[in-house]
């Protein structure tokens, strides 16, 4: 079990880590189009379509880790009135529900991939694959979907506690 | 079952799990997801979830949110937010309770480049609070102040919360950070009043800091001009269509980090930390667009918002009676819900209630914002008091909400006026462009 975390810990560090990349790559993208614009006054074409594919690759590798370090906002006013058994079924649903979900997601998201590459969809403008993004998206969610799970093994396994 | 029963029951659900504590963005998507199932079938609830998961992910116009985060983050961790405070403090400390004055106009200042009331509320409350400790300042005020004034920073642009706003009503972020703008002014400026005749009729709660001189005043702004340049031209770029709120938002963070490495107050250790918190915090917000947008074509089948707006005109209540019952709601709500939520949970089915009667939807957003900020300095939530609480150490909850109180009454009347004179938020929207 503590080789699975392992992977599954290394694994989100090392997308949080390219996620890290496509931010700074998004600003030195958007502060590229400007200057192209007002200082050579040759706008780039496509610029929005680089964004928009480089944020779906920042946001699904960032999302793992994010799951993992529990950053996700949630109501814990009643969280005392709850008692320990309240809480523990709370994290119990907290967990299962999204795994349903989001392994229903990486099995769409897969399905799109595939289907994109085969009819050969691309952006409008610049012609980018779309596939490759779609299996972003899936790897994300899949992720999401193992690190739900090393939580509900943990919390099974500590049962309620105070 | 009827449609409208099965999205009644949805919204118990909803309310259900979030009680539970499942965080907020999956307890919408769960509940969109599963409600379109029961209504529609599995593949249409897995058609839903993949195609509003994957818009969300590469909408252009969220990506204002990852970079203004940026923007705040890299701002905190190079210690301008110091500089900030000492051009306040240089300018106005020596008046009556000019430290408080100064920390307010310090927060109002940094949520121009900061989207999150909280990040401002650590940022000034960890400068301005020990100055505040050292001159004598009563706790209430101290304390009190920097919670309202870093509600500033949801208001004054950018905010995230007019970005998710924008993005759930297909309004403009551009133009909502421009009504943004005004009201962000009066508010300062009423809190600033506030600390004013808190100070004149006890005197020792406030007292006058030290007189600096001329030069000295100038030569402290000089230090703070290059974020302030910052600020200006993001801001000013988008007011007058130099560049669009993304552009503003990627050019503003490149430049402070320019900034932060040139005046060697950026280490990598601390530009890595920065960035991923930025990754954090972007990932939580797209995750609660991501649910949101599935709630919402489940709630607009089952016609749950439209029923709403029925049952509050049938009140018979008039356009303003409904607006002070959904107001009135929101307050309420906002002693319960952090900020965030709160406004992506009510936004679908408010607004179109909102829109029905008539009222401008720019300028209901910045009311919106204004009365969730008061929900986040009024207990028993309360977040930014407990943020500043964290910061201030030994100072008891009690005693931050009672200094908080005064500010309150601040932002009602403030609200009010906005109510009363809509043009305070729509006068530069309406301008922009020339």
């Amino acid at each position: 079990m503590s080789g699975v975390i392992r992977i599954v810990d290394r694994a989100t560090w090392v997308l949080a880590l390219a996620a890290g990349l496509c931010l700074i790559g998004i600003m030195s993208v958007i502060v590229l189009g400007v200057v192209m614009r007002y200082v050579f006054a040759s706008p780039l074409l496509g610029v929005n379509e680089i964004i928009q594919l480089a944020a779906v690759a920042m946001v699904m590798s960032a999302l793992p880790y994010c799951t993992l370090k529990q950053q996700h906002v949630a109501v814990d006013v009643f969280e005392h009135q709850l008692g320990r058994w309240g809480r523990f079924m709370g994290n119990l649903l907290a967990l299962v529900l999204p795994i349903f979900a989001f392994s229903v997601l990486t099995q769409r998201a897969t399905l799109k991939a595939l289907d994109a590459l085969e009819w050969g969809d691309a952006t409008n403008m610049l012609r980018l694959p779309i596939w490759p993004f779609y299996g972003l998206l899936a790897s994300g969610a899949g992720l999401c979907v193992l690190v739900f799970l090393v939580q509900l093994t943990t919390r099974l396994r500590q049962g309620p506690t105070t | 079952m009827t449609p409208l029963a099965i999205g009644s029951i949805g919204i118990g659900c909803l309310f259900l799990l979030l009680l539970v504590r499942v965080p907020v963005a999956f307890a919408m998507l769960l509940v969109g997801f599963f409600g379109y199932w029961i209504l529609n079938n599995l593949r249409s609830a897995g058609g839903l979830l993949l195609t509003e998961s994957f818009s969300t992910v590469s909408n252009y116009n969220l990506i204002v949110v990852p970079m203004f985060v940026l923007l705040g983050n890299i701002s905190s961790a190079a210690g301008f937010s110091r500089g900030l405070y000492d051009a306040a403090f240089a300018w106005i400390g020596r008046f009556k309770g000019g430290l408080a004055s100064a920390s307010v106009a310090g927060c109002a200042v940094f949520a121009a480049v900061s989207g999150s009331s909280v990040a401002t509320a650590v940022t000034l409350g960890k400068v301005a609070l020990p100055e505040m400790k050292r001159h004598g300042y009563a706790d209430s005020l101290a304390t009190g102040s920097i919670a309202a004034g870093c509600t500033l920073g949801f208001l004054i642009p950018p905010s995230t919360g007019y970005v998710l706003y924008a993005i759930l009503t297909e309004e403009s972020i551009g133009r909502l950070f421009m009504a943004g703008v005004l009201p962000g002014l009066l508010l300062t400026m009423l809190f600033i009043g506030t600390i004013w005749i808190v100070s004149t009729l006890n005197p020792s709660a406030g007292p006058r800091g030290e007189v600096v001189p001329l030069v000295q005043r100038f030569r402290v702004l000089a230090q703070a001009a290059p974020l302030l340049l910052v600020i200006v031209m993001s801001i000013g770029g988008i007011y007058f269509g130099v560049f669009t709120p993304v552009e503003a938002s990627g050019v503003g963070a490149a430049m402070v980090i320019l900034l932060a490495f040139a005046k060697r107050r950026l280490s990598l250790a601390a530009f890595k930390d920065a960035v991923l918190s930025t990754l954090l915090t972007s990932a939580m917000l797209y995750t609660i667009v991501m649910g949101v947008h599935i709630l919402n074509p489940f709630l607009a089948i089952t016609g749950i918002p439209a029923a709403l707006g029925e049952g509050l005109t049938g009140l018979g209540l008039g356009a303003y009676g409904t607006l002070a019952v959904i107001l009135l709601a929101y307050l309420v709500l906002g002693m319960f819900m952090d900020g965030l939520s709160m406004l992506v949970i009510t936004i679908p089915i408010v607004f179109p209630v909102i829109t029905g009667l008539g009222f401008d939807p720019i300028w209901f957003g910045v009311v919106v914002v204004i009365v969730i900020e008061m929900g986040m300095i009024t207990p028993p939530v309360g977040l930014n008091v407990f943020v500043v609480r964290s910061v201030a150490g030994d100072v008891p909850l009690t005693t931050i909400f009672r200094g908080v109180f005064p500010f309150l009454l601040a932002m009602i009347l403030g609200l009010l006026l906005i109510i009363a004179v809509p043009g305070i938020a729509l006068f530069l929207p309406n301008t922009m462009f020339g």
